[in-house]
């Protein structure tokens, strides 16, 4: 680790305008995250487009700001009104809506901030320590391994497949598909464009990314249209006594190492992770007959793990070029805007803005524990906002930030094109999240399959023999069969809905 | 969720067909046999086999997930089919009315749509973010949008 470059990267983003970025970033994360429907990657989503023409340091602190806030934000609705603004925060909805019924909505709300803190920067230190080591032997990589890695990150599509299997590899093939149109990046042949000019660069990941994740959402949201909610819990106080910190201090610290590495694995998101540490910290109290009815530890442990997870999935994100989720695949695609392509490649070009990221995903969490202490009577109040005033600005932003990447209005008419799909895939229960791993990981997959084909004169097996290649598409086949049986148990478990 | 599943297996089959008919143009690389048609093909072949997995689950299949019925009297659905009508009208006139006029239109109607009432605000929240939008990406992006034909009149 190289210390001077860490302090040049911390110096970068401790300037007026990365750390207002980042402040910006948490607070809009923070309102995202604890709005019912509106997710860490919609969010993310949307505030792309605003970090185009900024320098990286900037971009990246907003987006990293975003990520954290939002995280953490999703425990707020759930604390408040029984609803989890964001997936994650599912399990912290368990002990804390009835700490908030008892009327102890402030002091579940001060826990769930400082152990979204510390989760966050444990992720953060150990992204930092890790994540150089990776990259140096994927610095070893060639085709063959390029293409293999990518395989491996598509592996992790039936994880974020939800209830059906067979749907999320459909719309991984769907998205596959897309990633062919444009000019073949072998031989520059155009297919699929049909005269298109707007088509040769391939569609734009941007608005097709607006439209499954925003427009397909605020479709939703128009059609579900629901009356306020009403919050009844009073806030006393915004920050946690001694005696909390005391009781939960072994939870939150368990969950963000716990966290850290369930969120590193590719396709393992935050929801996962907030409940395996909320499950470890009820297996090791002494009174876990109170968890569900308002305990405090967990509480403390689903935060931390949910939010330990966004500097896992930072890790393979940043040294591999794999994301480990929605989110980080979001990340990876706002590096590309920025003309840099995450790998083990950046490690070596630029390590300034490797350091800068690092620094950044630190400071985002100090920055989401000050927004979020000071916040937490104002973020209550903001999760009552209409649906009919919260859902037209969300319309006018996802066209404006669809319209804005190359200035084109073909691009707002593909983000509305893909709104549509979006929502009727979702409506009949098509996961959307592989459509959007498939458009990241298909080109890498093809280009480097073809290449690694043309080195071996068209040999296959020359290809697959290698061992890096084997043991990643072998890793692959594992998490794809694991997945599999993972969620066919769930599947019979679940009842049918 | 069976007839939904039917027509989806469906609209997959046929589009991996449509994409096997059209690589048959694309040219063959003829050393190595992986030309611009190598991977989407794979794709096709890929997509048209568990489509087809999917319409013969959707006949088999007693049970299946209960999806919302596509009933086009739904005021839900027409509020959305609505809101999508007023996004791509709003998308026509972007270029002639520009961002501004456009903008706060759109934005009052939407409102209005979603059953809100309280005009004054409805008009303040419609201008403030509009010209937020505007300011921010003039002013911190450098990105101009669209100022309408009429502009400059």
């Amino acid at each position: 680790m190289d210390f001077e470059l860490f302090a040049a990267g911390f110096l970068s983003i401790l300037q007026w305008k990365p750390l207002l970025m980042i402040f910006l970033g948490v607070t809009g994360g923070i309102l995202v995250g604890s709005l019912p429907g509106l997710t860490a990657t919609m969010g993310v989503a949307l505030l792309v487009p605003f970090t185009f023409g900024l320098p990286i340091a900037e971009a990246m602190g907003m987006l990293l700001g975003i990520f954290s806030g939002a995280i953490y934000g999703g425990s707020i609705s759930a604390i408040l009104i029984g609803t989890p603004g964001t997936p994650a925060a599912a399990a912290t909805l368990m002990d804390g809506y009835p700490l908030a019924q008892r009327g102890e909505a402030g002091r579940a709300l001060s826990v769930s901030v400082v152990s979204s803190f510390v989760g966050g920067f444990t992720g953060a230190l150990i992204m930092t320590f890790l994540s150089p080591q990776i990259s140096k032997v994927a610095l070893q990589f060639s085709a063959a391994e390029y293409f293999a890695l990518a395989t491996f990150g598509l592996s992790i599509i039936i994880s974020v497949s939800g209830n059906s299997i067979l749907k999320g590899i459909i719309a991984g093939l769907l998205g596959l598909l897309i990633s062919t149109i444009g000019m073949d990046p072998i031989s520059g042949y155009p297919r699929f464009t049909y005269g298109s000019i707007d088509l040769m660069e391939g569609p734009a990941f941007i608005p097709i990314l607006i439209g499954l994740f925003a427009f397909a959402e605020v479709l939703k949201g128009v059609e579900e249209l629901a009356t306020r909610e009403q919050i009844v819990s009073k806030i006393s106080s915004v920050f946690p006594s001694m005696a909390d910190i005391r009781r939960t201090w072994k939870d939150f610290s368990k969950s963000a190492i716990l966290g850290t590495f369930i969120g590193s694995i590719p396709g393992a998101g935050s929801d996962i992770a907030a409940f395996v540490g909320y499950s470890e910290a009820k297996r090791r109290s002494k009174h876990p007959e109170k968890f569900g009815n308002g305990a405090i530890e967990g509480v403390a442990a689903a935060e931390s793990a949910n939010n330990a997870c966004t500097g896992g999935a930072m890790i393979p994100m940043l040294s591999l070029g794999v994301p480990g989720d929605a989110v980080t695949a979001i990340l990876l695609g706002a590096f590309v805007i920025q003309g840099l392509r995450p790998g083990p490649l950046l490690y070596r070009d630029h390590m300034d803005v490797v350091y800068s990221v690092f620094a950044a995903m630190m400071i985002a969490n100090v920055a989401m524990l000050i927004v979020g202490l000071i916040g937490i009577r104002f973020f209550a109040k903001v999760i009552t906002v209409r649906k009919g005033i919260l859902l037209p600005i969300i319309f006018v932003l996802s066209i404006v930030g669809s319209y804005s990447m190359r200035n084109s209005l073909f691009d707002v008419w593909l983000a509305l094109c893909f709104g549509v799909i979006g929502f009727f895939l979702q409506r009949y229960r098509f996961p959307v999240s592989p459509i959007l791993l498939a458009l990241i990981l298909g080109p890498m997959a093809e280009a480097n399959l073809r290449r690694a084909l043309i080195i071996s004169d068209g040999s296959m097996s020359a290809v697959l023999c290698r061992p890096i290649t084997a043991t990643f598409l072998a890793l692959g086949v594992f998490f794809l069969i694991t997945s599999i049986i993972r969620q066919s148990r769930l599947n019979k478990k679940t009842p049918l809905r | 969720m069976k007839r939904a599943d039917s027509i989806a297996g469906l609209i997959g089959l046929a589009l991996s067909i449509f994409v096997i008919y059209s690589i048959s143009n694309f040219p063959e690389n003829q050393m190595t046999q992986v030309g611009p048609a190598f991977f989407p093909k794979f794709l096709a072949f890929g997509l048209g086999f568990f489509s087809l997995l999917l319409l013969i689950t959707a006949f088999t299949q007693k049970k299946t997930m209960k999806a919302a019925h596509l009933n086009l009297k739904d005021p839900g659905l027409q509020r959305a089919g609505l809101s999508l009508s007023a996004t791509i009208l709003y998308c026509f006139v972007l270029d002639f009315f520009g961002f501004i006029a456009s903008s706060v239109i759109f934005l009052l109607f939407l409102m209005f749509l979603l059953r809100e009432r309280r005009y004054l605000q409805m008009i303040t929240i419609a201008c403030v973010t509009t010209g937020s939008v505007f300011l921010v990406f003039k002013i911190f992006l450098n990105i101009t949008l669209p100022m309408g034909r009429l502009y400059g009149l």
